[in-house]
């Protein structure tokens, strides 16, 4: 209960600071109440508190909400920038902080009313973000695409939970879960209409092909530290909700949703990969890139349920690190849309960045000793142990197409530059590349999940 | 305890060299110094204490069964000290080569070194995966930063086909693992799990594990990455490539898949020993039409590793010994072979041999230690390449006499290439290019002749090379047998 409200109340403070001139503290504020949202969670690793039976937080929520937390303080540090605008502060602000706690509730909700109330919240300020540079067409068509689809999304999500409740009547999942075995025949196809529709509201949210159209137009035209905020934060909100929606279905689901969830994995990791390997334009890339990983994330989630918890908070705090890295130093080559030449003879011009880009992409790639290669390695024995074993074998050859155009980034920075030499990197962006880079490492030392 | 510094003296002396500047080829050979001092302590712990194995072992992935545990006997000790000898030499090649941010090149070679003194010492096959996948990384880098023409597309090649033969190994460990009683990655759980399977498996098995060992070798008719490879490398990175980083797989071939498939190896052996003369017949025919003289070792290179490899997979004493002594003579003459080529190229510019001649004429002293090198790569007596390569033609004459034999003509095929890289360079007219040529350092002569002084002190007394690794092998031989 306390993490929603500090995340909400900071969100209301920073509509107000400019009445108070509290522009110049609000990061530190924002900061610092994550921060605080992470030691809470912390403590309710070993704790549960039921929030009016419409949410709980317990070591699942616990964990996610840690991640959340992680990727949310590394995003504000590193994209501080965008939040130097005078006009724009407070509300920029505001609107992530909202946004937040949107995705504190999905990560925390027993009730379905929750869910949908949380990914509102979590949406409606994103709409607004990704539209945030109002004079860009680009821009406005990417908020505006992502309005119209998002709403399509929760139709279908508030269509499924209707049909949920229309065949056990309840909205509570708990209680869902128990009413399950007892259903009449009817109301059992009621049951899996209504599964397959929120499962496909959630794979819009998370951008699994074929809900995936919208993904690659979207993170291009939006700003980068929004593109940067949607591929991590909200995704991994959108993947704990799902992952909890999974959990409560688990061993009630008929061989036909379960041919669709699986053919939900394979259309994600092929689609992706195929069409990342011809993209030039970075932000592109970096799109196609995410939906390969949702690819993997799914495969994680279907086959294992219920102990896909570890492996999925594993999963998203690496791949969240190699987003923010990569996205971050994309956005200090270019503010906009990059070309993939735009990273020619990094190496030469600015070798941290670009050693931090390669650690990046090699941890996508799934290259040991990087992070992400134990966190895909988990995924695929996940999968192999659920006996999907073709599934495994399309996971490994996605991956190994992966390498070939996450290479070719790398190998784009090792040829000589003829650009003038980029201009160099504060301070603090010097120890937030460290920092990643050392986590991108540190994690598969100590692999703390 | 004992092992870990085997992995942290190279990992901390990468960090020392990264943020040296200048200095850094001092600090890197300094660390490489230390390691090799710290190896032949090890040794004579080794030798004195009568111990047959030190281990270390601590929880690392549970949830995966996997856990850092690292292992010593004889056999990693000798590969550890080829890896603790080489790399002080590569480091000293390229002692007064310009290369651009020497600092990044050393640390990443230091990096490199460790991954594969991991993968020497690692007793548990998740790990010694990681630390074969993490060996590639730094010499990938290498290849791509300080390569010749074209290195985009050929390191690329390089990367993805080692990473989908290593797949393959993997996945060959996971079904290992699957089948293994306790659920872990622990060598001898391994050991268990595939002497338990039906022989159809464990030849399957053996494919699988094969494969990434053959590319990595290479071995005919994996091989293609290899020549254009060694060809674009900076001559530290061939140095390593071929020196250590091959004798990753045939070591390997020992420790991962003899003792894990006894029974597939002695029902399918036979295919992948042929291959393995095959390969090197092709390599060495191949190797008698090359024209440029680097291109030449690098088919010399898989001409002698196919020797290697087919007489490690006939599995007798005599080969396995052979074998070991053979990597090592191997890594100690590629260092020089590749460094005869980098004197050569730093004068004249090119390694073309026609254009080359008579060099012998203007530096005697090169002339006679490429000789000498030349007679140690062609195994005449009296040096080192002879033991090794007699031990393990008589191996794989006792496994089988058609083999054994085809394969013995690899002496006589390389005597005639290699004699005509010399002949060529060294002998005859004095061509254009190395008109201008102008006579060896003192840093030049002082590593060729401790190459040359290795390659005669093997040869003529190997009996403390070979007693290292004796028991060791003996043991691995009698665990087959039962």
């Amino acid at each position: 209960m306390t993490e929603l409200i500090i995340l909400s109340l900071t969100g209301v403070l920073a509509l107000v600071s400019e009445f108070f001139n509290l522009r110049k503290m609000l990061l530190p504020m924002a900061i610092l109440a994550l921060a605080v949202v992470l030691w809470l969670s912390y403590g309710h690793l070993d704790f549960v508190e039921p929030v009016y039976g419409m949410a709980q937080l317990d070591p699942f929520s616990g964990k996610f909400l840690m991640v959340l937390c992680i990727l949310g303080i590394l995003w504000f540090w590193g994209f501080r920038r965008f939040f130097e605008e005078e006009k724009t502060t407070s509300d920029y602000f505001a609107l992530t902080l909202f946004s937040f706690a949107g995705a504190a509730c999905m990560v925390s909700y027993t009730n379905l009313a929750m869910l949908f109330l949380g990914v509102e919240i979590l949406s409606i300020p994103v709409y607004v973000l990704a539209g945030s540079r109002k004079t860009d067409v680009k821009g406005n068509e990417a908020s505006f695409k992502y309005l119209l689809l998002g709403a399509f999304s929760s139709c279908f999500l508030l269509f499924g939970i209707a049909l949920l409740y229309g065949a056990t009547g309840t909205f509570d999942l708990a209680e869902l879960q128990s009413k399950i075995p007892s259903l009449t025949p009817d109301n059992q196809l009621l049951l899996q209409i209504g599964f397959v529709m929120t499962v496909a509201a959630f794979a819009f949210k998370v951008a699994a092909a074929p809900f995936h159209f919208w993904a690659p137009d979207v993170y291009e035209g939006s700003p980068v530290p929004v593109t940067a905020y949607m591929v991590t934060v909200v995704k991994v909100a959108a993947f704990a909700a799902l992952l909890k929606f999974f959990q409560a279905f688990q061993g009630a689901i008929p061989q036909t949703a379960s041919w669709a969830i699986y053919g939900l994995c394979f259309l994600t990791l092929m689609v992706a990969n195929f069409v990342a390997a011809s993209q030039r334009n970075v932000k592109r890339l970096m799109a196609y890139s995410s939906i390969s990983h949702t690819g993997f994330m799914l495969t994680g989630i279907f086959s294992q349920g219920e102990g896909a918890e570890n492996l999925l908070v594993y999963y998203s705090l690496v791949y969240g690190i190699a987003s923010l890295t990569a996205f971050r130093v994309l956005w200090y080559l270019r503010n906009e849309a990059a070309d993939i030449q735009d990273f020619k003879g990094l190496i030469h011009t600015n070798q941290l960045a670009a050693v931090a880009v390669i650690l990046a992409m090699l941890s996508m790639a799934g290259i040991p000793p990087l992070a992400g290669f134990i966190a895909k390695y988990r995924v695929l024995a996940a999968a192999l142990s659920a006996g999907q074993g073709w599934l495994v074998v399309v996971g490994i050859l996605a991956s190994l197409l992966a390498i070939y155009y996450y290479f070719k980034l790398i190998i784009v920075m090792f040829e000589p530059s003829e650009v003038a030499p980029t201009r160099p990197l504060k301070l603090a962006d010097r120890v937030f590349l460290y920092v990643c880079a050392v986590l991108l490492i540190g994690l598969t030392v100590v692999p703390l999940v | 305890m004992l092992l870990l510094p085997i992995l942290l003296i190279p990992l901390v002396t990468a960090i020392i060299t990264y943020f040296s500047g200048k200095n850094a080829r001092y600090a890197a050979l300094g660390g490489s110094l230390l390691s090799l001092a710290y190896t032949l302590f090890l040794l004579h712990t080794y030798n004195t204490s009568g111990q047959e194995t030190i281990t270390f072992s601590v929880s690392w992935l549970p949830q995966l069964g996997v856990s850092f545990s690292l292992m010593m006997d004889g056999i990693s000790l000798m590969l550890t000290i080829l890896a603790s000898i080489v790399m002080p030499m590569v480091i000293y090649a390229s002692w007064n080569r310009d290369y651009e941010d020497r600092h990044v090149l050393y640390a990443l070679m230091m990096l490199m070194d460790a991954a594969m003194a991991g993968s020497f010492i690692a007793a548990d096959g998740f790990l010694f995966y990681l630390f074969w996948e993490i060996a590639l990384i730094p010499i990938y880098f290498i290849c791509l930063k300080w390569g010749g023409e074209g290195r985009q597309r050929i390191t690329l090649k390089f990367f993805l086909y080692t990473m989908v033969g290593s797949l393959f190994m993997l996945f060959a460990f996971i079904y290992l693992y699957q089948h293994t009683p306790d659920k872990t990655f622990a060598l001898q759980s391994l050991y268990k799990a595939g002497r338990s399977l039906p022989v159809m498996e464990q030849g399957l098995v053996m494919a699988g594990i094969f494969l990434a060992f053959a590319i990595k070798m290479p071995i005919f008719p994996l091989h293609t990455w290899q020549p254009e490879t060694y060809y674009i490398a900076p001559t530290p990175g061939a140095m390593l490539l071929s020196g250590i980083m091959l004798k990753m797989a045939t070591y390997g071939i020992i420790r991962w898949l003899i003792p894990v498939v006894p029974l597939g190896l002695k029902e399918y052996g036979i295919w992948l020993v042929g291959l393995s003369v095959v390969s090197i017949l092709y390599a060495s025919f191949i190797s008698i039409v090359q024209k440029d003289y680097k291109r030449l070792i690098a088919f010399a290179s898989i001409a002698h590793v196919g020797l290697i490899s087919a007489g490690l997979l006939s599995a007798n004493v005599h080969s396995i010994q052979g074998g070991l002594v053979e990597m090592l003579s191997h890594g100690i003459n590629s260092v020089g072979l590749f460094f005869v080529y980098d004197i050569i190229v730093s004068r004249t510019g090119t390694s073309e041999m026609d254009k080359l001649g008579g060099i012998r004429s203007i530096d005697p002293r090169l002339g006679f230690m490429f000789l000498i090198i030349v007679l140690g790569v062609v195994a005449l007596p009296f040096t080192n390449g002879f033991v090794g390569e007699f031990l393990l033609i008589l191996g794989l004459f006792e496994y089988n006499q058609v083999l054994g034999a085809l394969a013995g003509l690899s002496i006589i095929l390389g005597v005639v290439y290699m004699f005509r890289s010399f002949q060529k360079m060294m002998l005859g007219e004095v061509k254009d290019e190395a008109l201008n040529y102008k006579k060896q350092t003192n840093q030049e002569t002082m590593l060729l002749l401790l190459v040359c002084v290795l390659i005669i002190g093997f040869g003529v007394y190997p009996k403390p090379i070979l007693a290292i690794s004796e028991k060791s092998v003996m043991e691995l031989l009698q665990g087959i047998a039962q």
